[in-house]
């Protein structure tokens, strides 16, 4: 402790009755103070650190570009993504039926949280708050902060690759936290309509190819992006593919029986999930990822609380005319809560939201 | 129970004593740590902690080792504790971190997170006595591409 000790600084104790505090040294005071400031910051929401980017370049800095600020805000505001979709304009008669459970409040994302689904669609899996989205008139894939609603074009056409242009174009977000870089998964067919795998590092401007005549299935919709792992589980069969975005090689899996991803467990847990169909809600397997197995994940169905989700919007019936796509976000509810969606919206994936803030330029330039 | 109470003397950097139940004082962790290590002496001075603070933070501790207390009357307790003026909010952040008392220390931390989401980048800088070091140009720009955070 005392070897600490520091020349005692000229610059302050200018009250003579704070003599003693002359063993704290003006930088120390600093240094406590950065941390400070740094603890405040991750606790804000993104719209005021956004705001806040233009207070001084130290903190545009660590806003932006300071991987460390990154997670320390995700451990201390943890939220979950819903998307959801809208099936008829809400009605307060649709919460009749759900009044005995407490209400789960769901709030609409960002400046912009929603699309018209004709003309643009989702296209790859959920991966940091960004995502992928397609806009069919002009064949072009866009990246999407869902934070920050920021859109940029990728600097590629998706189709150059023997891909027919009408076609709905799949993609495969995935973070390698290797090399921090964000990284695309495509999968074309060539001629004998056999696929073949490509791999661009978002910031460079050429596919890899790293599997030709692929063997993995790659569904749609099934896909779930989790620690620089993408994982695909089919409830028609008894094996998981996964793509590791690091090392990128494909395993598979044998399951112990026929499942599907969990998605909320999943995503509360940051943990791979799975229930198996027609079992009971506390049958689910959970995935050891060092070891590669499944093992059985207890929860007490006891003690279960049900909520109904409730989407807390002004005007959105008005606002969602044409698109029925929305993104929420609610801060994290416990393991042992059951939510209940009401008849006119449903939950199409739910995942753990990170409020990136990162502009997409740093991502997308090459 | 009474017959083993030990007392631990703090004294804070403007020469004030403050005699506490060492059950109470090694809520702080950095007392803790001292009182385990076996290096207290009569007196453990607080170089940079002032009476003031410590008297709110020695209030805290106290309500929070009572027995008996409902949660309710912690949390109105918690409630009117941070209702205090940012200079003493920022002192009692200065020295929950000192004292290592991480309970004082989030209780304050989202305290000013909350009082300051909603303020204006000028208000922040003045908060906290930063130098905008953009160029009015730089400034504009960043605030073009984020307009909808300043809406």
């Amino acid at each position: 402790m005392e070897g600490k000790k520091r020349q005692p600084s000229p610059f302050q104790d200018t009250q003579t009755n704070q003599k003693r505090c002359r063993r704290i040294t003006t930088e120390e005071i600093h240094m406590a103070h950065d941390d400070m400031v740094f603890e405040i910051l991750t606790l804000l929401p993104a719209k005021s650190l956004v705001r806040f980017i233009c207070v001084s370049k130290a903190w545009n800095i660590l806003i932006q570009h300071d991987l460390n600020f990154a997670n320390a805000r995700s451990r201390a505001r943890p939220r979950l993504l819903f998307e959801v979709r809208i099936k008829t304009p809400s009605n307060p008669e649709h919460y009749e039926h759900y009044r005995k459970y407490e209400r789960f409040p769901l709030q609409l994302v960002g400046p912009r949280n929603y699309f018209n689904h004709k003309e643009i669609s989702i296209c790859s899996n959920y991966c940091n708050g960004l995502i992928c989205l397609y806009y069919h008139k002009e064949s072009q894939g866009y990246l999407y902060n869902i934070t920050t609603g920021e859109i940029k074009a990728f600097p590629f056409p998706i189709f150059s690759m023997g891909y027919r242009k009408s076609a709905f174009a799949r993609l495969y977000l995935g973070y390698d936290p290797a090399t921090e870089k964000y990284k695309l998964l495509f999968c074309i067919y060539n001629k004998k309509r056999r696929p073949c795998i490509t791999i661009l590092t978002l910031g460079t401007n050429s596919w890899r190819r790293i599997c030709e005549n692929s063997t993995y299935k790659l569904y749609n919709y099934t896909c779930t992006f989790l620690n620089g792992v993408l994982y695909w589980i089919h409830h028609y069969l008894s094996t998981m593919t996964y793509f590791n975005f690091t090392d990128e090689k494909f395993g598979t899996l044998s399951l112990p029986q026929k499942s599907e991803i969990s998605k909320i467990q999943t995503a509360l847990w940051e943990k791979l999930i799975l229930h198996p169909p027609n079992q009971p809600k506390n049958c689910n397997l959970v995935y050891d990822e060092v070891n590669k197995v499944f093992n059985k994940f207890d929860s007490n169905p006891e003690l279960v609380k049900k909520k109904v989700a409730f989407l807390e919007a002004e005007n959105i019936d008005k606002r969602t005319k044409d698109s029925k796509m929305i993104f929420a976000t609610s801060s994290l509810i416990s393991s042992s809560t059951y939510l209940v969606f009401p008849y006119h919206f449903a939950e199409r994936h739910v995942s753990r939201f990170v409020e990136n803030i990162i502009p997409l330029k740093f991502i997308i330039d090459v | 129970m009474s017959s083993s109470t030990k007392f631990l003397t703090l004294k804070t950097c403007d020469d004030k004593k403050f005699v506490l139940d060492e059950a109470i004082a090694v809520r702080s962790q950095t007392i803790k740590n001292m009182v385990e290590d076996d290096c207290v002496s009569n007196v453990i001075p607080l170089p940079n902690v002032n009476s003031k603070t410590m008297t709110k933070v020695i209030e805290y501790w106290k309500k929070h080792s009572e027995e008996g207390v409902s949660k309710d009357v912690l949390m109105d307790f918690d409630k009117a504790f941070v209702k205090v003026h940012h200079s003493i909010l920022h002192a009692l952040i200065l020295a929950a971190n000192f004292l290592n008392d991480k309970e004082i220390l989030d209780m304050m931390c989202q305290e000013v997170a909350d009082r300051i989401k909603g303020k204006t980048p000028e208000e922040i800088r003045k908060e906290f006595d930063i130098k905008n070091d953009f160029t009015p140009e730089e400034e504009e720009e960043i605030r073009k591409e984020n307009a909808w955070a300043f809406e």
